[in-house]
């Protein structure tokens, strides 16, 4: 992805910069409205952001996708942000050497079984080859979803929404799991929402403990690189 | 104030340049370019024997307001309406079910393989990706 792939006009250039404030403006709300809800989950600033930015985009220009063009360069920007990623991977390697096999097992397992399950429910449903492949990284961190779904064929914004969507029902999901279960432990509680609910998980398993988010940021980073490499090299 | 200014220069600059190396080395290794540029920030920080301050002073910024540039991407969901009402079962089972049990699975060998460990005070001051 070029960020200098579009023609630059000077109405190409004013209406991005239209668009990219209204993006920051639209977020500033969101992060207010989330804190104003004391971080509720439905409150998740993605949403608020999208749905205020489709409300705006219906009002001024009803083309979509003509919106996402204008908003081309905070698209880009998104791969290198992800790049530093590197620093919470970097700084989760002593965590890893000293836990080793007993913390990649559990993370290995979930990164198995979320993907090849959802997978096989969209294939015996008959969804579209597209829709199943995107589905594939609905467990990843969503920044590696959407570049990963791109390079399986997939959909990168609908690997986004799948994303945030399996975040949101790992975080609302996690009491009942805990019953179920009859385990309420802060390793496990970490590995769960780091593994299956990415990022929305992570920052939940933070609330929770120290050690519960250790552990979340542990699992996602293993998770994300691991999901992302082994479905490249398989299916890419 | 030039300080900060110049850490987000040079933390932008260092983000883009492995940003766009992985993007070359993806014609030779078959990973997306992100995956790509974060093992070449990762070789970087192992030769250098840590993390660069300017590095660790912004990232975690950036890290924390993720969110707002996955919005155009999620954006293209509008489009996908009619696809998404028409696979709307196909849906909730495959995202609502398959995540539970993935979680029921995964919490079940974590606590068979790590021993429960006492609860500890939360600290909610982490800056995590999306």
């Amino acid at each position: 992805m070029n960020l200098f792939a579009f023609d630059l006009s000077f109405s190409d250039i004013s209406h991005s910069a239209m668009w990219i404030v209204m993006l920051v403006l639209c977020y500033g709300l969101a992060i207010r409205f989330a804190k104003w809800t004391n971080q509720h989950i439905l409150a998740h600033p993605i949403l608020t952001t999208t749905t205020l930015l489709l409300i705006l985009t219906q009002l001024i220009e009803p083309d979509v996708g003509q919106v996402m063009t204008h908003l081309h360069p905070i698209k880009y920007l998104l791969g290198p942000l992800t790049v530093g990623l590197a620093l919470p991977v970097y700084n989760q390697f002593p965590v890893l050497r000293e836990l080793g096999i007993k913390v990649i097992i559990p993370i290995a397992v979930g990164g198995l079984f979320a993907p090849l399950s959802a997978f096989s429910v969209l294939y015996l449903l008959g969804a579209e080859p597209a829709w199943q492949l995107t589905i594939l990284t609905k467990s990843i961190t969503t920044p590696f979803a959407m570049d990963t779904a791109t390079m399986l064929g997939g959909i990168a914004g609908l690997a986004a929404v799948f994303n945030i969507i399996t975040g949101m029902i790992g975080v609302m999901a996690l009491p009942s799991v805990n019953r179920l279960l009859q385990i309420n432990d802060d390793k496990a509680n970490g590995i769960v929402l780091g593994t299956i609910a990415h990022g929305i998980g992570t920052s939940k398993a933070v609330l929770l403990s120290e050690q519960s988010g250790a552990f979340a940021s542990l699992a996602l980073c293993v998770n994300g690189v691991g999901t992302a490499i082994v479905l490249s090299v398989l299916l890419g | 104030m030039i300080k900060r200014f110049l850490q987000h220069i040079g933390t932008l600059i260092v983000l883009i340049g492995a940003y766009e190396l992985g993007d070359v080395a993806s014609v030779v290794i078959p990973l997306p370019a992100t995956i790509n540029g974060l093992f070449i920030l990762l070789l970087v920080f192992a030769v250098y024997g840590k993390v660069p301050a300017f590095l660790n002073a912004v990232i975690p910024l950036y890290l924390g307001h993720m969110s707002m540039f996955f919005v155009p991407a999620i954006m293209a969901v509008w489009l996908f309406q009619q696809a998404v009402y028409d696979h709307w079962l196909a849906l909730v089972l495959a995202l609502v079910l398959t995540t539970i049990a993935s979680m029921a699975l995964v919490m079940w060998v974590s606590n068979t393989l790590l021993k429960p460990s006492p609860k500890t005070n939360s600290d909610p001051t982490d800056q995590s990706p999306q």
